[in-house]
C-alpha cells in the first residue's frame, strides 16, 4: 500500500506492506536515526513524535501513521545548528554509546514543550520509556535540567 | 492480503466489523504484537469520533479512542486523585500510555491491565455498538468473550469517581514494568465508621476479583475494630506463575498489599499509594 508521511516537515510518498510498522518504514527510507531496539515497546529507542506525542515507532502500524506529522531527532537540530537539548547532552557527557540518545532527546523535547521547568520527578517520569544500558541516568537528567534552564532563560 | 478501512462514523465502523475476519484498530499496541496477517480487513477507528471524555449527570464517559495518557490528563483536572487517573497515569511508560487505548484495553483486559481493577471497584460499564450493542457490566463481559464478536466498544461509563477516598497499588519492580497484580480500594468513612468500601485485586487466576468477604466485614465497622480483622486471610487469592514470582509468593504479597491499601484508605496513611 502507499501513503503520504510528513517527516521533519518534508512530504514523502512511500509504499509499504499493510502490516509494516512505522519503525521499519522509516529506516527503510533512510531515517536511520530512529534506532531499532527490542521491537516490543520496552526499550524506547525507536521513539518518534507522532502528531505531537512521543510513541514507540515499533508499536505503530505505518498504515495508521499516514498523513501524520512525524518528528525524528534529525528534525529538531543538526550538527551545525544543534537544539539546546543536543548541546546539553554533549556538554554533560550524557552521550556514551549513543544508541538511546535520539529517543532520550525526543522524550525530553516533548517534556519541555509541555513543562518548560520540570522537576526531577517530572524528568524521570518523562524518560520512563527510554532504557539506557551504559551511562546510567544521572547525566541524562542533568542534561535535561541544563537544557530547560537555558531554554527558559533564552525565551 | 489484509485491507485497511478508515470509516468516519460509528455506524460505518460497526457495519464493517460485522464482516468475517475484520478487526478494529483503535491505535493501540497489542494488535501490532499479535499481528494482522490472518485478517481480511483492519478497521482503523482513528476517524470515528470516539476520542472524548465527558461527564453528564454524575456519569463519567470515556470514549474508546482516548489513550491512557489523555484520559489520565483529563481526569486529573476533573477529578484530582481519583483512582482512574492514578491507575491510567501509572500504566506502562510515557510513549506506551500515548498509544494504549481505553477501548483496546477493555477488549483485551490483559492480566497486567491497569484499567481492570478501577473498573471493578467503580462498577464501570462497557458501551458497545454493532452485533452486541448495549451496556455491559464487567463480570458478564469477562465471562462471555463471544459478546465481543463483531462488536465495537464505543465508550466506558463510570459513576462519579470523585466521591471516594481511593488507593491504587501496582506491584512492579520498576515503574514501567507490567504489574504482577494491582490493588484498588475505594472507601468512605463517616466519623469513626467505615461507611462504604470496595476492594479489588487483579492479576490472579481469576483476572480480577472483588474481595466480597472483606468488603462485608468492613462495611459499617468501627475503625477501631479494623486492626483486629484478619484482612490478609480474606484477601487470599490464587495466582499463576509469573516472571515476578511463584504463585505462593504472589498470593502472599498480594494479601499484604491489600491490607496496606485498605489501612491506607481508612486511616489515610501515605506510603502505599
Ligand atoms: C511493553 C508494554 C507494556 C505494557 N504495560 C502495560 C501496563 O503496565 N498496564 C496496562 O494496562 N497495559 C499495558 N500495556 C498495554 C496492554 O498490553 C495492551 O496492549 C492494551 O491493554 C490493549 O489496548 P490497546 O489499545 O493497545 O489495544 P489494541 O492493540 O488496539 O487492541 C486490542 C484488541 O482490542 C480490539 N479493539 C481495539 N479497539 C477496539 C474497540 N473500540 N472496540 C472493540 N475492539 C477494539 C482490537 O481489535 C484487539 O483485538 C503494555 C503494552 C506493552 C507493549
Amino acid at each position: 500500500m502507499n501513503g503520504t508521511f510528513f517527516i521533519n516537515g518534508r512530504k514523502e510518498e512511500w509504499s509499504f506492506a499493510p502490516d509494516a510498522v512505522l519503525l521499519d518504514v522509516l529506516r527503510e527510507h533512510g531515517c536511520t536515526e530512529v534506532h531499532r531496539g527490542c521491537g516490543e515497546g520496552v526499550c524506547g529507542t525507536c521513539a518518534v513524535v507522532l502528531d505531537g506525542s512521543l510513541v514507540n515507532s515499533c508499536q505503530v502500524f505505518a498504515a495508521s501513521a499516514r498523513e501524520k506529522e512525524i518528528l525524528t531527532v534529525a528534525g529538531i537540530g543538526s550538527i551545525h545548528a544543534p537544539h539546546p537539548l543536543q548541546t546539553a547532552f554533549v556538554e554533560t557527557g550524557a552521550v556514551q554509546c549513543g544508541f538511546c540518545t535520539p529517543a532520550m532527546i525526543l522524550a525530553a523535547y516533548c517534556l519541555l514543550k509541555k513543562t518548560p521547568n520540570p522537576t526531577d520527578d517530572e524528568i524521570r517520569r518523562a524518560l520512563d520509556g527510554n532504557l539506557c544500558r551504559c551511562t546510567g541516568y544521572v547525566k541524562i537528567i542533568e542534561a535535561v535540567r541544563l537544557a530547560a534552564r537555558r531554554m527558559s532563560s533564552y525565551e | 492480503m489484509v485491507q485497511w478501512y478508515f470509516p468516519e462514523t460509528i455506524d460505518e465502523a460497526a457495519a464493517l466489523l460485522g464482516r468475517e475476519r475484520f478487526v478494529p484498530h483503535g491505535g493501540g499496541t497489542n494488535l501490532v504484537k499479535s499481528g494482522i496477517g490472518s485478517f481480511a480487513g483492519v478497521v482503523d477507528l482513528s476517524r470515528v469520533p470516539l476520542n472524548y471524555l465527558k461527564t453528564d449527570r454524575g456519569v463519567l464517559e470515556i470514549g474508546a479512542n482516548q489513550t491512557f495518557a489523555s484520559a489520565a490528563d483529563n481526569l486529573s483536572n476533573l477529578y484530582p486523585g481519583c483512582i482512574l487517573a492514578a491507575a491510567l497515569g501509572a500504566a506502562a511508560s510515557t510513549p506506551l500510555r500515548n498509544r494504549i487505548t481505553m477501548g483496546g484495553s477493555a477488549s483485551l483486559f490483559p492480566l497486567w491491565s491497569d484499567l481492570i481493577g478501577p473498573m471493578a471497584v467503580l462498577e464501570g460499564k462497557i458501551r458497545t455498538e454493532g452485533q452486541n450493542a448495549g451496556t455491559h457490566d464487567l463480570a458478564p463481559w469477562l465471562a462471555d468473550r463471544s459478546l465481543q464478536k463483531g462488536t465495537l466498544i464505543t465508550s466506558l461509563l463510570f459513576p462519579d469517581p470523585s466521591d471516594w477516598i481511593s488507593v491504587y497499588h501496582r506491584e512492579v519492580r520498576v515503574g514501567f514494568d507490567y504489574p504482577a497484580f494491582t490493588v484498588s480500594v475505594l472507601a468512605r468513612t463517616n466519623g469513626s465508621r467505615v461507611e462504604r468500601i470496595r476492594v479489588a485485586l487483579s492479576g490472579g487466576t481469576d483476572r480480577v476479583v472483588r474481595l466480597a468477604e472483606l468488603e462485608e466485614a468492613l462495611k459499617g465497622a468501627d475503625l477501631a475494630k479494623v486492626s483486629s480483622l484478619d484482612i490478609r486471610k480474606m484477601a487470599a487469592v490464587r495466582f499463576g506463575r509469573k516472571p515476578a514470582g511463584s504463585p505462593e509468593y504472589l498470593s502472599e504479597i498480594a494479601a499484604v498489599q491489600v491490607e496496606r491499601c485498605v489501612k491506607s484508605a481508612l486511616f489515610r496513611e501515605e506510603g502505599t499509594r
